[in-house]
């Protein structure tokens, strides 16, 4: 075919253009500008509304060093500019704006009754409660009453002592069209109650991140009312969620793999008594998920070995994992025969104790890339007593 | 004199001396790891920065190369006294540096002097887009900026009215 084209660049422009207009990252965005001058000046009108998002994190933290807070005016400004600089700072602000008292909620709640019929006065889409005292409880839920129908990502702190969890059933009923859900909890606070609770349906929710905390060991009774909170979510939402974040306990529900047809993302996040176990590797090897995120993060200092068993859970997974974010004692190296190959996996984070030197260490992971073909970016953090700190190498490959 | 060279995205090479290179926090590490991991303590440096294009770089090394001589402020560097404006902020050259450019090339420029972590080129780009936008109405900034409003039917009002209870409180 004399016509056909075999350089993206000999495209005519306006076709590059509705190309490049399609990207949603920023990131791909500045890799078009920076490619070449032609690429630049194609989409070079459009550079002011596109890297506002880059940008006004920038700004902020600058502004942040000389007066301690960005001017909520010139937010407010940003939003009315162009729909791009709207979302960038709708962003922003669900970052930074907590509510935490109810004097607070209850200004908020006022001042929203004055809008119109049809406005959200959320200025964004995400909301962030802490709560941590039973009165403040009712204003936060007021407010979700009036406005959760705005809502999309809630993230809720509750440290309140004997919290039951129907008072969360009743707050999400109010946010039907809520995407992500991010409950914080003290589990030894909360009253789950023997029945399993109720939650109601939310069609559009697939993220849901259930962070628990526990401050003494999980003796009997405890641990089944962690397991039942955990289960209530799974059981009304499992079967539409493609990512969640949970105690090590989720794996120790029964046929747990069948609940979640649909995971694609799963960080399992360890707490002070609650550690994954030899079983618990086993379980996410049997599980029929096609996960491409997979974190393991531990509390205090790694437990996982560097066993036959966790190298079987990572192959269960070696067809679709793009990312894995891992924290086990590396006491050996890692025989290359032990792994299958892994086509798609790009970012790979390995959270080890300090013990081996770092050229060892290279040496160590160093079979891990062989298998890895695509791999880009291998970032080994080396944790130490007491565990909370780190040092992390990159390796660009 | 000790050389590195530095490459845009886009494939350009600038040469540049170490010295003047090492002003640049991220620039100074690159350098730094190079040395550790290279056998011959003469040979020079190659540094890819992948997200900064060569027109942006060229500008970078140019303010670099005329504040070789400024102290290096530290990243966090806390200018509550004010002192640090005065030094870095206001010269006359600075000035005329940033004069000819538009927006869209000084948000490249923050993006720049952030990822290269040049401290005092940040503070003036970052304060030059800020007196762009402090105290003028929403049009006055789509004008600077060279912006359109893409929003739809009563959007643009619903966003004014979503912001009015923030704004009267």
């Amino acid at each position: 075919m004399a016509d056909s084209i075999e350089n993206i660049c000999d495209l005519p422009p306006e076709l590059l253009e509705e190309i490049f207009s399609k990207l949603e990252d920023v990131t791909d965005f500045q890799s078009v500008i920076n490619t070449c001058p032609l690429w630049h000046d194609i989409m070079e009108y459009r550079k002011t509304a596109r890297l506002f998002g880059k940008v006004l994190p920038i700004l902020m933290k600058v502004k942040d060093q000389k007066t301690l807070h960005y001017p909520i005016k010139n937010m407010l400004l940003f939003r009315q500019v162009c729909k791009e600089w709207k979302l960038e700072t709708d962003r922003q602000l669900a970052l930074h704006h907590h509510f935490k008292r109810t004097e607070t909620i209850q200004r908020f709640l006022t001042h929203a009754s004055t809008l119109p019929e049809g406005i959200n006065p959320i200025l964004g889409n995400s909301v962030t409660f802490e709560i941590d005292a039973q009165r403040d409880f009712e204003p936060c839920l007021e407010l979700i009453r009036r406005h959760g129908t705005y809502i999309k990502t809630i993230f809720l702190s509750f440290l309140i002592r004997n919290f039951p969890l129907n008072e969360l059933q009743s707050a999400l009923k109010f946010m039907p069209n809520l995407e992500w859900l991010i409950v914080k909890v003290h589990v030894e606070n909360w009253i789950v109650g023997d029945q399993a609770p109720v939650l109601p349906p939310l069609p559009l929710l697939t993220k849901v991140s259930l962070l628990t905390e526990d401050s003494y060991p999980q003796a009997g009774p405890n641990n089944n009312q962690l397991e039942r909170f955990i289960n209530s979510f799974v059981i009304e939402y499992g079967a539409q969620l493609q990512s969640l974040t949970c105690s090590p306990v989720l794996l120790r529900i029964e046929s747990i793999s069948n609940l979640l047809p649909n995971l694609t993302s799963l960080e399992i996040k360890e707490s002070p008594y609650i550690s994954v176990t030899e079983d618990d590797l086993h379980t996410l090897s049997q599980a029929d998920w096609a996960l491409e995120f997979l974190t393991i993060l531990c509390h205090g200092a790694p437990t996982i070995e560097c066993s036959t068993g966790l190298m079987t859970m990572l192959n269960s997974f070696s067809k679709t994992l793009v990312s894995l974010d891992l924290s086990f004692k590396l006491e050996r190296s890692i025989n290359p025969s032990e792994l299958n190959v892994f086509p798609c996996l790009k970012n790979v984070t390995l959270r080890i104790p300090v013990s081996p030197l770092p050229e060892e260490m290279k040496d160590r992971v160093n079979s891990l890339s062989v298998r890895c073909p695509n791999l880009k970016i291998l970032r080994i953090a080396t944790l130490y007593y007491p565990w909370t700190y780190y040092t992390i190498v990159e390796y660009k490959l | 004199m000790a050389l590195v060279r530095v490459i845009s995205s886009d494939g350009a090479a600038f040469l540049v001396s170490q010295r003047l290179a090492k002003r640049s926090g991220k620039l100074k590490t690159e350098i730094e790891t190079f040395r550790k991991s290279s056998d011959n303590s003469e040979a020079q440096p190659e540094i890819r920065i992948v997200t900064i294009r060569a027109e942006i770089l060229r500008l970078v090394l140019q303010w670099l190369q005329q504040h070789q001589n400024d102290p290096v402020l530290p990243a966090n560097q806390n200018e509550q006294d004010g002192r640090g404006d005065a030094e870095m902020g206001q010269s006359q050259w600075d000035r005329d540096f940033l004069a000819p450019m538009d927006l869209g090339i000084v948000m490249e420029l923050i993006l720049a002097a952030n990822h290269l972590e040049v401290k005092g080129l940040l503070d003036i780009t970052c304060k030059l887009v800020e007196s762009k936008i402090t105290g003028r109405t929403v049009d006055e900034i789509r004008t600077a900026f060279k912006l359109k409003s893409d929003f739809k039917g009563n959007e643009e009002e619903q966003t004014r009215l979503e912001n009015r209870w923030c704004v009267e409180n």
